[in-house]
């Protein structure tokens, strides 16, 4: 099974679009891709044809793939309600209100993501996974399921995307890289910076740097992109599909002076 | 202040006795106002320490008659409001003390208000962290206990501006955070303020005044290599003759390795102030610990073992979840989480280094609003910030 994992250093890092502009790559590879996010938390959602509920943005990577979204691409799914109330959706149904903290939640959760990554392998030739929020939070290391360890469900080469709009990037990556055990470590094969603005001949030196001190090469630098995040609140989904789709063609286009594809693409061969 | 070796006599006490009949405060008829800064206090116009031959505060030059003189051209501390009240208070009605006895009063007040000022350094793991905040929360909660503090930013990358009180431009940021302490802002606050014009062009402001364009390839191998130090140098030093305590701001990430050797702003600014540093880094977009740890581990042994702290700030809900997180952290790094910072709904203006808003020049914001703001940061932070940890970094020192 080929597959890729793209994790980040903090939630809105980008990985849904460059999970996104991945399936799209595949996809006009000729290859049957199914994205997959083991755990997701929103509350834009879209009810697939046969009435599953899945997190918006694995619909919009369903589409990026050329496919309808499938509750297996998102088996997971946090929904905050009113008053602080959360519903869980599982494998595409809501079950009864109940918190995540529910020791005996895990299991439940960890075998719906099971059944679910099971299914988008079946029907794919690649699936490319994207994990929740930074993958080291520390605190919640035995707790958290859809990071590291869907990654080692999936046994996939994880990429590490950092957003340098904030600043701190280089930290924000090297301190998720070391704060993961060796042998989760040894799994992450490239890392992305995302939301770059500026002179990049600046940025060089710290990238080599980086890139020594991890020992891994970075797959490129994206630049800062106003319709990477989707603000728009549009009513009507068709419509949203279509802008949306049309700024992942424009991104996907500028992409490709900035991504090294033929470096995913080894990754994904596992020859890296 | 240069008086010669005769001011030892008779009719120098004179004129202290005569300026100490003046109104204390800063006075500005004087024909010679500001001889030294801007709202200086004249109250001891004529020092009656004079010569203290404390080589912390004056030092020797060569006299017009080839001898040596001892002057007061840099003493700034006798130039304190609360320096210049208290020691008039305590010569108040007495007979000219001896030398031997003057020294003594000065040696009193020296315990009370200090000649060099402590110096503390808040860094953030990322732009946007909370440093501005927890530095102006800092201010008013230090200038509460009855220390005179002066906030300090050496490079702000900003487009909202204030006026100075000498009248020139300083960051918006450093203004509220002088209203904070309760002073008027001064462009040593941010004696280097850069404001983006875009296309990599920046408008460098120099203590308040325009002076020059450059792009960011200029800045870093020009500006910052040759005459950014000394200007950074310098205005802290005045800060620190007149203050008890500067609060000094980063700027966005201390551990940018592409810039390190030309990150004037963070540990530059940091060796130059020989402040111990506090981090602080947003929880909000999850990455906390691994933002903290990185930005430690990326900087040098020497570099980090001046962190003495690691403030989490902007928690939306409980902090018991980060209980096992922030041990762990504690026990890699060596240093103790001084604090978690809930959410702090304020409405200060938000700073903004990329130029997305633009907000026109803005008087000094002197008003009710920002007090009540600064209040209620300062509470927040004094109720889940170790404060007397704080105290104790300043303390130690580096
Ligand atoms: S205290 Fe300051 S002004 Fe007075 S003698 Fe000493 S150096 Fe001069």
């Amino acid at each position: 099974m080929n597959n890729i994992m793209v994790l980040g250093s903090t939630s809105g890092a980008g990985k849904s679009t460059i999970s996104a502009l991945l399936c799209k790559h595949f996809t006009l590879q000729g290859m049957n891709v199914s994205p997959f996010k083991a755990q997701n938390l929103s509350s834009k959602t879209f009810i697939t044809p046969t009435g599953e509920e899945i997190g918006m943005s694995q619909a919009y990577q369903a589409w990026a793939c050329k496919r309808e979204p499938h509750w297996s691409m998102n088996p997971v799914l946090f929904k905050p309600g009113h008053e602080s109330s959360m519903q869980i959706i599982l494998k595409g149904h809501p079950i009864a209100d109940a918190t995540s903290r529910d020791p005996s939640s895990r299991e439940v959760f960890m075998s719906a993501v099971k059944d679910g990554y099971r299914v988008a392998s079946e029907r794919s030739d690649i699936v490319v996974l994207e994990g929740s929020g930074g993958a080291a939070e520390i605190n919640l290391s035995d707790r958290d399921i859809a990071n590291m360890t869907t990654a080692e469900l999936a046994d996939a080469p994880v990429i590490l995307v950092g957003d340098i709009d904030r600043g701190g990037v280089f930290a924000g990556i090297y301190g998720t890289f070391m704060l993961l055990p060796p042998e989760k470590r040894i799994r992450i094969k490239s890392f992305i910076i995302n939301r770059f603005r500026g002179d990049i001949s600046i940025l060089e030196p710290g990238i080599e740097r980086l890139e020594e001190l991890l020992d891994i090469p970075c797959a490129g630098v994206l630049p800062y992109m106003k319709s990477q995040r989707i603000t728009e609140d549009l009513s009507d989904t068709n419509q949203e599909k279509h802008v949306w789709m049309k700024n992942l063609e424009e991104f996907y286009h500028i992409s490709q002076g900035h991504l090294n594809y033929t470096l995913l693409e080894q990754i994904v061969a596992g020859n890296q | 202040m240069m008086v010669d070796s005769e001011g030892e006599k008779e009719d120098y006490w004179d004129k202290v006795v005569e300026s100490l009949s003046r109104p204390n405060g800063t006075n500005v008829d004087c024909e010679y106002y500001p001889c030294h800064h801007q709202g200086q206090d004249c109250t001891l116009c004529f020092c009656p320490f004079y010569p203290c031959l404390d080589d912390r505060l004056g030092k020797y030059v060569k006299s017009r008659r080839g001898g040596q003189v001892w002057s007061c051209e840099d003493c700034l501390w006798i130039h304190r409001p609360d320096v210049g009240r208290d020691v008039k208070m305590r010569l108040h009605g007495s007979d000219r003390p001896t030398h031997n006895e003057l020294l003594l009063i000065k040696k009193d007040i020296e315990r009370l208000y200090r000649i060099r000022a402590k110096s503390i350094m808040i860094m953030g793991a990322t732009s946007g962290a909370g440093k501005t905040l927890l530095v102006a929360a800092l201010c008013r909660i230090f200038a509460d206990k009855g220390m005179r503090v002066a906030p300090f930013k050496s490079q702000n990358m900003s487009t909202s501006s204030a006026i100075a009180t000498e009248g020139g431009e300083i960051s918006q940021a450093q203004a509220i955070q002088a209203f904070a302490c309760r002073l008027e802002p001064e462009s040593r606050m941010n004696p280097i303020l850069l404001k983006p014009e875009g296309d990599n062009i920046s408008q460098v402001i120099v203590l308040g005044q325009p002076y020059q364009k450059m792009d960011a390839r200029t800045y870093y191998d020009d500006f910052v290599t040759n005459e950014g130090y000394g200007i950074v140098k310098n205005s802290f030093d005045h800060l620190a003759r007149r203050f008890d305590l500067v609060v000094i701001e980063g700027a966005g990430s201390p551990a940018e390795i592409n810039l390190s050797d030309v990150d004037l702003a963070n540990m530059k600014t940091a060796e130059i102030t020989n402040a111990p540093c506090i981090l602080i880094v947003n929880i909000e977009w999850g990455g906390a610990f691994a933002y903290a740890y990185g930005t430690l581990m990326l900087l040098s042994p020497e570099q980090r073992s001046r962190f003495k702290g690691i403030v989490i700030n902007n928690m939306h809900g409980s902090a018991t979840d980060l209980q096992k997180g922030i041990d762990k952290l504690e026990r890699l790094l060596g240093i103790p989480v001084l604090g978690v910072v809930p959410h702090i709904d304020h409405s200060l203006p938000e700073e903004d280094s990329q130029g997305a808003h633009d907000r026109s020049n803005s008087r000094g914001p002197v008003n009710k609003e920002i007090d009540v703001n600064i209040a209620r940061i300062a509470s927040t932070v004094a109720e889940h910030v170790d404060i007397e940890s704080i105290l104790k970094i300043m303390e130690d020192g580096v």
